[in-house]
C-alpha cells in the first residue's frame, strides 16, 4: 500500500512537473523577416564647408546646402558657427531667387557677406507659393566669425534662401484636399513641400493639420479637432498606403468617415502611380464607412472630384446670336429659348449637370437662365448695365457680375433674387469677370480693364449660407470674397480665363508686356505653360480632361474664329462663333 | 507495527481488497501516463500554434517597424524620438495574436551617436533587462528572426513565461537597433492550467468509479464465494442440511446451485454410509452376541475334552490342546469386537474419578510378569516417588496398559520392556518403551489400524487379537487424551499415553517427550555435541 501512494505521488509530480510551459530555452532561428526597404531617394545632398573655405565660399556653400532638407537642414547648419546654429529659423519662410533673372551677387566686406539677387516669389510657413511682384531684389547680409581657424556664419536672418532651381529640385508641389462647405466636393490646397523620403508622412501630417491661409474660411476638413497621426509615419508598400490615425478620428459618423477617407485618398494617390490602395486606420481599427473596402483603391470617391464634371464636357458658343454645342465640329444649337435665337445672346454658362444655361443678352442688360430642352421659356433673372459672362458652381449657384459697377452677385439655387458679394477692395481695380471653380468654393477674378487687367484668385466664404433661410429674417446672407491674391504678378491684359482643371487655371493675357497669348497657370503662379497662339485671341474656353478624354483648349480669335488646341498640340479651326465655354 | 501487521494479514485475507486495491494502482497509473501523454500534447500544440502565430506577428511588425521607420518625415530633425514610442506603443497595441504583447526596441552595438533614439520599451520596464543575452548575441550577429522561451516578471512580482522574438532593424543615419516583441504565455499557461485540473479531476473520477467498479464486481462474486466458503464450513463440522441460497440465473446462481446439489449428494452418501457403518456395526455386534452362545456350547464341550486329555492318543491331546487355547484366542478376540463395537455404536462411558496411575502400571507389571518371563523380557517400572493422580477410568486405563505392556512384550524381542509413568500440573503420561525391532516410520501412523500388521507374513499365533491397540486408542480418546507411537527400525517403540489430571481439560503438552531420551539417534547427537533437536510429532508437542 505504501509503495502504491509513493507511486501515484510520483506519477502525479510527473503529470503536473513534465508539462509546464517553458520559461528557457535556446535562442532558435525564426523565420525570414524581409525588409525590402525602399530605395531612399535623397533629391539633393548637400556637402559640408570644406576646409580652408573663404567666407565667400562658405555663404555660397550654405545657400546651396540649405536645399538639402534633411535632418531640419543638418548639412546647411554645418556652415554656421555653434552659436548660431540652434538660433536659426528656417521655417519662417522661404524666400526664392531667379538666377536665370539676375546671377546672385556676393559682397564680402570685413567680417560681413551680402548676397544679392531677384526674388521671384516666397514659399510662406504654411509651403504655400507666392510669386512676388516682378522687380524686387532680395538681400541677405550674414555676419562671419572665424571658428576653430574656419570661416562660418555667426548671425543670419531666419528663413531661407533658395534658387528657382533648388526649389524645382527639392520641392514638389502637392496638393492637400479639403472639402467644399456644402461637404460633397474635395477642393485643392496646392502647398510645396519639400521632397524626401517621408513625403508621405509630411503629407499626412499637413493634411491634418487643415488648410493653409489660402483657402482657409472657404474649406472645412471632415477629420475632428486634434486627429493625428498615431505613429508619424505613413509608410508605402506594395501598392498600400497605410494612414494610421489616432482615435480621435473615431469620432465622425459614417459621412465624416468617407470624407476623411475622400480627403486621404486624394491627398495620398498624388504621391505617385505607386499608391494603389490606401489603408486607413483609427486607434488600431479600420477607419471605413459601411460598404467601404478596408484597402480603398486609388479611383474611390471619384464623387469627390474637385473637378465636378461627370461626363466628357461638350463646347459651347455663340454662333449667329444662338448658344449651340459642337458635337464632332458640327455646331448644333442647343433645345430651348438659348437656342432658339429669339433674343440676341452671348457669354453662355452652362451648368455642370449641362442641365441649365445662363446667357446674357448681348446688350449685357439682362441674364436670363433657361433649361437645356425643347420648349421651356427663358426667364430673365437679373438686369444690370453690363453683365460679364456667368459661372455656375456646382450647387447650381449662378454667380455673375456687373463691369458697370463691379459688383459680383449670385443668384442661388432655387431663388429669385441674386444676392450681392462682398469683395472689398481687389488690387487693379473693380471685377470685371469671374470664373468659379469646379469644385465652387474658389473664384477667379479678373480686375481692371484693357492692358491693366490682371487675374486674381480668391476663396468664397459664406456659400454654404446660399439658399438656406438666413439666420437672422431680413438679413442677407453673407457671402464674401476672400484671400484674393493675384496669380501671376506680371500677368496683365487678361482678357479671359477659365479653371482648366482644379489646380490650373487657363488665362489669356501678356505676361512682362509681351503679346496675348493663352496660358496655363496654377492658382498658385508655381507652374505657368504658355501656349504659342497663332492668332490675336479675345476669349477661352477650358475643362478637365474626364478619364483619358482630353478636353481641348477652344479659343475665339479677334475675327470671330473659333480654334481648339488639340492634344497633338496644333490648332484646329472650328469655324465661326463666339463666347466658348465648357460647363462651369 | 500493529496496524501493518494488520492491514498485511487483511490484504492476504481479503480478496476484495487485493483486486479492488491492484485495479485501482493499475488504472491510476495507466490514467497519469495517459494523462500526462495528453497534457504534453495539449502543451506541444497550444506552443506551436502561439509560436506561429508570435512569429508571424513578429515579422510583420518588423516589417511595419521598417517601413514606418523609412517613411518617417526626414525633413525634421529628432522625428525618431517621437516615431520610436509611438512606433513601440502601437505595435504592442497592435496585431491579431490574442491578448497584449511588448515591444522592446534597444540600441544596437554599432549605434554610438548621443542624440540617436534611446532604446524603448512598451512595457516601460527596465528596456535591456527584458530579451536575454543569448537571445540578443543572435540578433546582433545574424540577420533574420530569432526567438527563444524566458519569462518576465509582470505586475505584482508574477512572473509569466514568454516567447521573446527579436530582429535588427535599421535606422537611418544611426544604424541597427534591435527590435524584440514579448509574447507572454500566461493565457497557454492558464489553459494548460484547466486542461490539467480538468484532467486531474477527469483522473480522479475515473479511478474513483474504476475503483468502484472493482469493489462491485468483486462484491458480486466475493459474497456468493465467502457464503460458500461458511457454509462448506458449516457442512465440515457436520451441519450437513446447510445450503447456499440461489439468486437469479448467473454463474454464481450455478455455482451456488452446484455447490447444493454437492451438498445434497454427499448428504447423501454420507448418509448412505452411516447408515452402511450402522448396519455393519449392528452385524459385526450381533454377529459377536450371536456366536457368544454357540462358543460358551462348544467351550463347554471343549473343557470336557481338555479335561479328559489324559486318556487320549497323543495326536488327540494335541488337537485337544490347540482347540482349548484357540477358543481362549477367539473368545478374547470376541469380547474385543464386542468392545470396539461398543465404541463404534458410541455407547462407551466414562466412569472416570482420581486414580494413581502408578499403582495401575504397577498393577500390570506385576499381572503380565509370567508373560515377560515367558518371552525372557524384564519388565521395569520407572515412576516418581509419588503417586501420579489423575481422574480416569481405572479399568479403561489398566486395558491400555495392558494392552500397550502386552504389545512390548510380543515386539520385545526379550530385550527389557520400561514403563514410565510421569506428571505434572496439567497432564499424567505413561511411556512403555520396548527395544525390540521397531517401526518403519511408514508404518507409525498404521499402528492404531484394526488387525494391522508389521509384518503380514508373520504368523498370528501370539498375542492379541489385532484390536488391543486400536481400543487402547478409543480409550485414550475417551478420555481426551493422546496415545502416540515413537518408533525407529531397530531401536523399539515407545508408545506414550497422555491424559488430563481432570476430565474436561485439553491438553498442551506431555511430561514425557515421545522420543525417548535412550534413542540411538539422541545418544548419537549428544555425543556429538550437538543441540538438543526437537522432532515433529503429531498431534502433540514435546515438553
Amino acid at each position: 500500500m505504501r509503495r502504491v501512494a509513493v507511486l501515484a505521488v510520483l506519477l502525479g509530480l510527473a503529470v503536473t512537473g513534465c508539462a509546464a510551459v517553458p520559461t528557457s530555452g535556446p535562442v532558435r532561428k525564426g523565420g525570414d523577416v524581409r525588409l525590402e526597404r525602399a530605395d531612399v531617394a535623397v533629391p539633393f545632398i548637400a556637402t559640408p564647408p570644406q576646409p580652408g573655405a573663404t567666407a565667400e565660399e562658405v555663404v555660397l556653400g550654405f545657400l546651396r546646402a540649405s536645399a538639402d532638407f534633411r535632418s531640419d537642414h543638418r548639412v546647411a547648419r554645418l556652415h554656421l558657427a555653434p552659436s548660431a546654429r540652434q538660433l536659426w529659423r528656417t521655417g519662417a519662410s522661404t524666400t526664392v531667387y531667379d538666377q536665370a533673372q539676375a546671377p546672385l551677387a556676393v559682397v564680402a566686406a570685413g567680417a560681413t557677406v551680402a548676397v544679392r539677387g531677384a526674388e521671384v516669389a516666397r514659399i510662406d510657413a504654411e509651403g504655400s507659393y507666392r510669386r512676388t511682384p516682378s522687380e524686387v531684389e532680395v538681400t541677405r547680409s550674414f555676419t562671419m566669425a572665424r571658428v576653430d581657424g574656419e570661416w562660418r556664419i555667426a548671425s543670419l536672418e531666419d528663413g531661407l534662401l533658395l534658387s528657382l532651381v533648388d526649389v524645382q529640385e527639392s520641392f514638389r508641389q502637392v496638393s492637400l484636399y479639403f472639402l467644399s462647405p456644402s461637404l460633397n466636393t474635395l477642393v485643392p490646397d496646392t502647398v510645396l513641400l519639400p521632397e524626401l523620403p517621408g513625403l508621405s508622412t509630411r503629407l499626412m501630417s499637413r493634411l491634418l493639420r487643415g488648410p493653409t491661409a489660402t483657402v482657409r474660411g472657404g474649406v472645412v476638413t471632415a477629420f475632428p479637432q486634434g486627429t493625428e497621426l498615431e505613429v508619424q509615419s505613413v509608410p508605402i508598400r506594395d501598392g498600400l498606403v497605410t494612414v494610421r490615425l489616432d482615435e480621435t478620428a473615431l469620432s465622425g459618423g459614417d459621412d465624416a468617415r468617407n470624407q476623411m477617407a475622400a480627403q486621404i485618398v486624394w491627398t495620398v494617390k498624388q504621391l505617385g502611380p505607386e499608391v494603389e490602395r490606401v489603408r486607413i486606420t483609427a486607434g488600431g481599427r479600420d477607419l471605413v464607412a459601411s460598404g467601404v473596402p478596408a484597402e480603398q483603391p486609388r479611383n474611390s470617391w471619384a464623387a469627390f472630384d474637385p473637378n465636378g464634371l461627370t461626363g466628357v464636357p461638350s463646347v459651347y458658343v455663340v454662333r449667329d446670336g444662338r448658344v449651340a454645342r459642337i458635337i464632332e465640329a458640327r455646331f448644333e444649337p442647343v433645345a430651348g429659348g438659348a437656342g432658339s435665337g429669339s433674343i440676341s445672346l452671348r457669354s453662355p454658362a452652362v451648368s455642370l449637370d449641362e442641365g441649365r444655361v445662363a446667357v446674357v443678352s448681348a446688350d449685357g442688360k439682362g441674364m436670363y437662365v433657361g433649361r437645356l430642352a425643347a420648349d421651356v421659356p427663358f426667364e430673365r433673372v437679373a438686369t444690370g448695365g453690363d453683365l460679364g459672362p456667368p459661372s455656375w458652381d456646382p450647387l447650381g449657384n449662378l454667380w455673375s457680375v456687373d463691369r458697370a459697377g463691379g459688383t459680383v452677385s449670385v443668384l442661388a439655387a432655387g431663388a429669385t433674387e441674386s444676392v450681392a458679394v462682398e469683395v472689398g477692395k481687389l488690387p487693379g481695380g473693380p471685377v470685371t469677370q469671374l470664373a468659379l471653380s469646379r469644385d465652387g468654393a474658389r473664384v477667379a477674378l479678373v480686375t481692371g480693364t484693357g492692358k491693366a487687367a490682371r487675374l486674381l484668385v480668391a476663396t468664397l466664404r459664406g456659400v454654404d449660407q446660399l439658399g438656406t433661410e438666413p439666420p437672422v429674417a431680413g438679413q442677407v446672407p453673407a457671402v464674401s470674397v476672400q484671400a484674393a491674391r493675384e496669380v501671376l504678378p506680371d500677368l496683365r491684359g487678361v482678357r479671359d480665363v477659365a479653371w482648366a482643371d482644379a489646380q490650373t487655371l487657363a488665362v489669356l493675357g501678356s505676361r512682362g508686356g509681351a503679346s496675348v497669348e493663352p496660358l496655363y497657370t496654377s492658382t498658385d503662379g508655381y507652374q505657368v505653360e504658355a501656349v504659342q497662339a497663332e492668332a490675336d485671341l479675345t476669349a477661352l474656353a477650358a475643362a478637365p480632361p474626364v478619364g483619358t478624354q482630353i478636353s481641348p483648349l477652344v479659343v475665339e480669335t479677334a475675327d470671330g474664329q473659333l480654334q481648339q488646341f488639340t492634344s497633338g498640340r496644333v490648332w484646329v479651326r472650328l469655324g465661326q462663333g463666339s463666347d466658348p465655354a465648357y460647363p462651369g | 507495527m500493529r496496524a501493518w501487521h494488520r492491514s498485511i494479514s487483511l490484504w492476504r485475507r481479503s480478496l476484495q481488497l487485493r483486486v479492488v486495491t491492484t485495479t485501482t494502482v493499475f488504472s491510476l497509473i495507466v490514467i497519469m501516463v495517459l494523462g500526462n501523454v495528453l497534457i504534453t500534447r495539449v502543451r506541444d500544440g497550444l506552443l506551436v500554434d502561439k509560436r506561429q502565430a508570435s512569429l508571424a506577428e513578429a515579422s510583420t511588425g518588423s516589417r511595419t517597424s521598417q517601413e514606418a521607420i523609412d517613411s518617417a518625415d526626414r525633413s525634421e530633425v529628432g522625428v525618431y524620438d517621437r516615431l520610436v514610442p509611438d512606433l513601440v506603443r502601437q505595435l504592442s497595441k497592435g496585431g491579431r495574436a490574442e491578448g497584449s504583447k511588448d515591444v522592446v526596441l534597444l540600441r544596437g552595438p554599432d549605434v554610438s551617436a548621443p542624440e540617436a533614439p534611446l532604446g524603448r520599451s512598451s512595457a516601460g520596464a527596465d528596456v535591456a533587462a527584458v530579451p536575454p543575452d543569448a537571445l540578443r548575441a543572435r540578433v546582433q550577429e545574424q540577420a533574420g528572426q530569432h526567438w527563444t522561451y524566458g519569462e518576465v516578471v509582470r505586475d505584482q512580482g508574477r512572473t509569466v513565461p514568454v516567447i521573446i522574438v527579436g530582429s535588427p532593424v535599421q535606422v537611418p543615419g544611426f544604424g541597427t537597433y534591435e527590435l524584440y516583441f514579448v509574447f507572454p504565455l500566461d493565457k497557454e499557461q492558464d489553459t494548460l492550467g484547466l486542461v490539467r485540473r480538468a484532467l486531474l479531476l477527469a483522473a480522479f473520477g475515473l479511478v474513483v468509479l474504476v475503483a468502484g467498479i472493482a469493489w462491485l464486481v468483486t462484491r458480486q462474486v466475493v459474497t456468493p464465494v465467502r457464503m460458500a466458503a461458511r457454509i462448506a464450513e458449516r457442512l465440515s463440522a457436520g451441519r450437513l442440511e446447510e445450503r447456499m441460497r440461489v439468486r437469479g440465473e448467473d454463474d454464481l446462481a450455478r455455482l451456488a446451485a452446484s455447490f447444493n446439489r454437492m451438498a445434497t449428494s454427499l448428504q447423501h452418501q454420507i448418509r448412505q454410509l452411516e447408515d452402511l457403518s450402522r448396519v455393519q456395526r449392528r452385524f459385526v455386534s450381533d454377529v459377536s452376541h450371536e456366536l457368544r452362545t454357540p462358543l460358551t456350547t462348544v467351550r463347554m464341550a471343549a473343557d470336557v475334552l481338555h479335561e479328559a486329555r489324559g486318556g487320549f492318543d497323543p495326536a488327540v491331546e494335541r488337537s485337544a490342546e490347540i482347540l482349548q487355547t484357540q477358543l481362549d484366542r477367539f473368545e478374547s478376540l470376541l469380547a474385543d469386537l464386542l468392545e470396539i463395537s461398543r465404541y463404534d455404536a458410541g455407547a462407551a462411558l466414562l466412569d472416570a474419578e482420581p486414580t494413581d496411575l502408578v499403582g495401575i502400571a504397577r498393577h500390570v507389571i506385576e499381572a503380565l510378569e509370567p508373560l515377560a518371563d515367558a518371552r525372557g523380557s524384564v519388565l521395569e517400572l520407572a515412576s516418581p516417588d509419588g503417586p501420579c493422580v489423575a481422574e480416569v477410568d481405572s479399568r479403561r486405563i489398566e486395558r491400555i496398559l495392558r494392552n500397550l505392556v502386552v504389545n512390548a512384550i510380543e515386539h520385545g524381542e526379550g530385550q527389557p520392556v520400561t514403563v514410565r509413568v510421569e506428571s505434572d500440573d496439567d497432564a499424567v503420561a505413561v511411556a512403555v518403551r520396548d527395544h525390540g525391532v521397531g517401526l518403519e516410520p511408514a508404518d507409525v501412523s498404521m499402528v492404531f489400524n484394526r488387525f494391522w500388521r508389521a509384518d503380514p507374513a508373520r504368523a498370528r499365533t501370539t498375542g492379541g487379537t489385532g484390536l488391543g491397540l486400536s481400543i487402547a486408542l478409543e480409550d485414550a480418546h475417551l478420555h481426551a487424551g493422546w496415545l502416540q507411537v515413537w518408533g525407529s527400525p531397530g531401536d523399539g517403540c515407545q508408545f506414550r499415553v497422555t491424559l488430563p489430571r481432570r476430565q474436561g481439560e485439553e491438553l498442551s503438552g506431555s511430561p514425557i517427550p515421545l522420543e525417548p531420551l535412550d534413542s540411538a539417534r539422541r545418544r548419537a547427537a549428544v555425543r556429538a555435541g550437538e543441540p538438543y533437536r526437537r522432532v515433529g510429532a503429531p498431534g502433540g508437542v514435546d515438553a
